[in-house]
């Protein structure tokens, strides 16, 4: 084929137009050239709240608030359906996990410690929860923590990674980009600069991502708060030096508590730790159902009454000297009375006076 | 046959020459080239909406890097002789001479600064405690299954390793001889030896209680009087 003879005047036009487009060309990617992707981005301007996990559930007044399931060792199944099942006998799970929910479930992860020291999550327990949350209907089932050691050996060593992957759903590990500051704290701090404990980065990815969040926390003793319970949980969804929150963890709780509400919590006292918590290390630490001494899991829609009950009942200990608790009831009970939807109050027995407190013991 | 956008402008395909062809053909792929970019990069940062696999625990840990606190980590460096005729190695953890036990290959190290990257909020008793650093490492056994974790604390003085020992201390375990004070329960064994601090812990309690016990020894045979 020959080549298409070009006159002059078309040779000259066709080739202006040649280098003025490619010259756009890398005159646009250079200005458009961003090296350092979103991380480049201002984070000035934190964010102001988180969604509220609990709102659209639709549960019935008189429908219990607290359902405590006590039982034999090696019969997690039932025990997990049992504590559930209480919060709705008819409905279960299936009250607060909708078919096409993507659910989020947050246990502890946060050490490199086999299961047996109590200090994460039991993985059978986490196991059958993923099992509920799937018979429900699930579409998806999200599972995260940020460990405070290697994400690998955490996940492993715990037994929450081989749960979670048998029963198919999907860790979510934490990486930078998932990260976003949130305010955490007062309004009122919120002229404060990022960096300061006012504006600090949540794993806020997976949480945007999920439509129902379930927190699975053991109960476990603390040197610095006196304990670690479903409340405190939330401390494995921050990044950044969390340490230096360590000096007021109690205010640092109870932001987190106020921040965080989810459709419900789950406290794991199937391996009580109390004593030189939180990392534990002898079995002579833990016990099965702490002061009950029986495999305990207790699930609510309440995370401070859960709370409440279960330093009073696993661990012994009395809820109105826990600072911590009284602050997340004072914040949560502040958003309660400007119209969020969701429950935070210490006084569990007010719960059990009502009929609100479901025991089953199998 | 002219497009109805580019009516004024369509040309036959064998009017177009090679040159403008292999022009045309570049720019292409560049544009395609810029888009699976940015797809992979999106890839990247949001892995859990892409990825079909395992989670890569590796990665995020690579990743981890750059946000949480940094730990100074370390295989055992070989060292020169006095003679410097040879290397040897040097290893905190001594051999367990145990059959099918092996010597921590990875070791790590914390200070006070950054003991909290380790035992989170357990390390404010141990800065009570007038804590100096933390060597973690773990024995590992040939079939790969069980481990045995030793937390070395050194407390700077005799007297703060005795009184960490005793904060932590479970009264009613039963005693070993082991350094100059030491418990053993569910396995684990718990001593101290100057100012060291010492937590032997194995990953199956009462299979490995005898292999927890040998590296206690070996452990509190290493520390200087």
């Amino acid at each position: 084929m020959a080549e298409p003879r070009w006159t002059r005047r078309e040779l000259l036009t066709r080739g202006a137009g040649a280098v003025l487009g490619g010259g756009a060309a890398v005159a646009g990617g250079y200005l458009l050239y961003d090296p350092k992707g979103d991380r480049g981005l201002p984070r000035w301007q934190p964010r102001l709240g988180l969604k509220n996990f609990f709102a659209q559930i639709d549960l019935p007044a008189g429908h219990p608030r607290l359902s405590v399931a006590v039982g034999p060792e090696h019969r997690t199944e039932e025990l997990v359906r049992a504590a559930v099942g209480g919060l709705d006998p008819a409905l279960g799970l299936r009250r607060f996990v909708q078919p096409g929910d993507v659910v989020l479930i947050k246990p502890n992860v946060g050490f490199d410690r086999p299961p047996h020291v109590g200090a994460t999550t039991n993985p059978e327990v986490l196991r059958w929860i993923i099992r509920l949350c799937r018979e429900a209907g699930a579409r998806e089932i999200l599972v995260t923590d940020n460990p405070i050691e290697s994400p690998q050996a955490c996940f492993s060593r715990s037994g929450i990674a081989a749960a979670v992957e048998t029963e198919g759903a999907k860790v979510v590990l934490p990486a930078p980009a998932q990260f976003e500051l949130v305010l955490l704290g007062q309004p009122q701090a919120r002229s404060r600069a990022p960096g300061t404990a006012a504006a600090w980065p949540v794993l806020y990815r997976p949480l945007d991502r999920a439509t129902k969040l379930i927190g699975v926390a053991p109960i476990k003793d603390h040197n610095l708060s006196s304990a670690s319970m479903t409340l405190k949980n939330w401390y494995g969804l921050l990044g950044g030096r969390r340490h230096q929150l360590h000096q007021t963890i109690h205010e640092a709780i109870s932001d987190l508590a106020a921040l965080l509400s989810p459709t419900l919590v789950i406290a794991d006292g199937t391996r009580v730790m109390l004593h030189n918590g939180p990392t534990g290390g002898r079995v002579s630490d833990v016990r099965p159902g702490g002061q009950l001494g029986r495999p305990v899991l207790v699930a609510s829609v309440d995370p401070v009454a859960c709370d409440a009950w279960c330093y009073q009942r696993l661990l012994g200990r009395d809820p109105a000297a826990l600072d911590y608790l009284r602050l997340a009831e004072q914040k949560i009970q502040a958003r309660v009375a400007a119209g969020e939807r969701r429950f935070g109050q210490r006084d569990w027995l007010a719960y059990d006076r009502a009929g609100q407190v479901v025991t089953t013991t199998l | 046959m002219p497009t109805f956008l580019a009516r004024r402008y369509a040309r036959k395909l064998d009017a177009v020459g090679r040159t403008e062809r292999a022009v045309g053909t570049f720019i292409l792929l560049l544009v395609v080239g810029i888009v699976a970019a940015y797809a992979v990069q999106v890839a990247t940062d949001r892995d859990y909406l892409f990825n079909v696999g395992a989670p890569d625990y590796r990665a995020a840990d690579a990743r981890r890097g750059a946000w949480p606190e940094p730990i100074e980590e370390f295989a055992p460096e070989p060292v020169a002789r006095s003679d410097g005729s040879a290397r040897e190695v040097e290893n905190p953890f001594p051999d367990p001479d145990l059959p099918g036990w092996r010597t921590p290959v990875r070791v790590e190290r914390f200070d006070a600064e950054n003991l909290f990257a380790k035992i989170d909020g357990r390390a404010d008793l141990y800065l009570q405690h007038g804590v100096a650093g933390l060597t973690f490492g773990a024995y590992t056994h040939a079939d790969g299954d069980h481990t045995i974790d030793v937390y070395w604390y050194d407390m700077g003085q005799a007297e703060q390793a005795a009184a960490i020992f005793r904060a932590e201390q479970d009264a009613e375990a039963p005693r070993v001889r082991v350094g100059e004070e030491a418990y053993q329960v569910g396995g684990a064994v718990f001593l101290r030896k100057g100012s060291s601090y010492v937590q032997v812990l194995p990953s199956r309690l009462d299979e490995d209680a005898g292999a927890a016990l040998r590296i206690a020894e070996q452990i509190a045979g290493s520390i200087g009087e």
